[in-house]
């Protein structure tokens, strides 16, 4: 016998949509947004907390850069 | 404030360090001056790169539209906006993630997880010695439930070489996940997605400990302590991988760990965590015999 599982919050809410008859909506997989290993990603220019106008280029350290999408540096 | 403390590292490692938010400039610098950041903030009010680099949060619009009540919406709001619930400030916001890039802007890999998956992916870059004695740069990702660090066995490797992916798993405090035998659970597995020229040998396990589960009186095969999995690659070295293949410079292998884990009340949901390795390829010494070289020799 296996011990009772934590049921996924999607599968119930799946199962629910279902048993309504409600339109399916595609589940959101954010491994597939965005660019991809092996793709480029879009230049910006954008500014820093100084003021400083930024593009890609100008962050790159000689080994490659990395950049991380944060939700909100305010919350 | 988690990826300061990783500055330096990164730095040593010649490797920039940079986020984008939705924020504006005003709310960065208030931030960035309060935590003592040294490396660039960069504010995106509008959202504009990030609607450009395609991960704009749309479940935060679609928490206040036509289909706000639909389950499946209502579901992706606790996976990817928080669990506590959704306000009108938060459109804008891109999914959290994080890109290394090269220098030429190529992403190398990429960490975008539900937001039960912990990120500290600037903790995960580390170097260490592969088998051929160049430097290796492995990735670190940790999940509510443990910790892998993932790397290849070789910085670079040529047609017809066989390598290694290594996975090093700390299950978290009172954790254990499944092993071979514990055949009604999620047994811990990497997934390697198919690519040409390409093979995934069978993982290679180490030995596992058993678990007494006491009210069910079930003994289960587990790992506990950290353990440590071999995945073996070989890439084809027959004529036609080494035309395919020619003038390549990176390979680059994508993933999953899948496991299921869980402590000593309940157990978690299956966990699938993304990964990705990249090695140079290198050009072949000489050319080979008919039907390619035999793989290096350890």
């Amino acid at each position: 016998m296996v011990r009772p599982f934590l049921l996924s919050l999607p599968l119930a809410a799946l199962l629910l949509s279902l048993s309504l008859g409600a339109q399916e909506r595609e589940p959101i997989d954010v491994s597939t947004l965005g660019p991809q290993v092996g793709e480029r990603v879009p230049d910006f220019t954008l500014t820093d907390q100084n003021g400083s106008q930024r593009t890609l280029q100008s962050l790159m350290g000689p080994a490659g850069l990395m950049l991380v999408f944060v939700r909100s540096a305010d919350w | 404030m988690e990826l300061q403390g990783q500055v330096e590292t990164l730095r040593a490692q010649g490797i920039g360090l940079a986020t984008i938010s939705y924020d504006s400039r005003e709310a960065i610098a208030a931030f960035a001056g309060q935590y003592g950041v040294t490396f660039p903030m960069l504010a995106d009010p509008g959202s504009e790169t990030i609607r450009r680099y395609g991960i704009l949060n749309t479940v935060a619009y679609e928490a206040f539209g036509p289909n706000r009540d639909d389950p499946a919406v209502q579901a992706d709001v606790r996976k990817y906006i928080s669990i506590v619930g959704v306000q009108e400030r938060m459109q804008g916001i891109a999914y959290p993630g994080t890109f290394m890039l090269d220098t030429e802007g190529r992403v190398t890999s990429r960490f975008f997880e539900d937001f039960y998956i912990q990120r500290n992916t600037v903790a995960s870059i580390l170097k260490r010695v592969g088998t051929d004695g160049a430097s290796v740069t492995g990735t670190s990702v940790g999940t509510e439930h443990l910790n892998v660090t993932t790397y290849p066995s070789d910085a670079g490797v040529a047609v017809g070489n066989r390598f290694s992916l290594v996975f090093d798993i700390t299950p978290g405090p009172g954790m254990h996940v499944y092993a071979p035998g514990a055949d009604q659970y999620r047994i811990v597995t990497a997934r390697i997605e198919p690519q040409p020229y390409l093979e995934a040998l069978p993982l290679s396990y180490p030995e596992s400990q058993i678990y007494h589960f006491e009210p069910l009186d079930e003994r289960v095969r587990v790992y506990q302590q950290p353990f440590t999995l071999v995945q073996e690659i070989v890439l084809d070295g027959g004529l036609e991988a080494q035309r395919a293949l020619r003038g390549q410079k990176t390979l680059t292998i994508t993933g999953t760990l899948d496991y299921q884990a869980c402590d000593d009340q309940i157990c978690y949901n299956p966990v699938s965590v993304p990964l990705s390795w990249t090695v140079e390829l290198r050009p072949i010494a000489m050319p080979g015999p008919p039907g390619g070289r035999p793989p290096a020799s350890r």
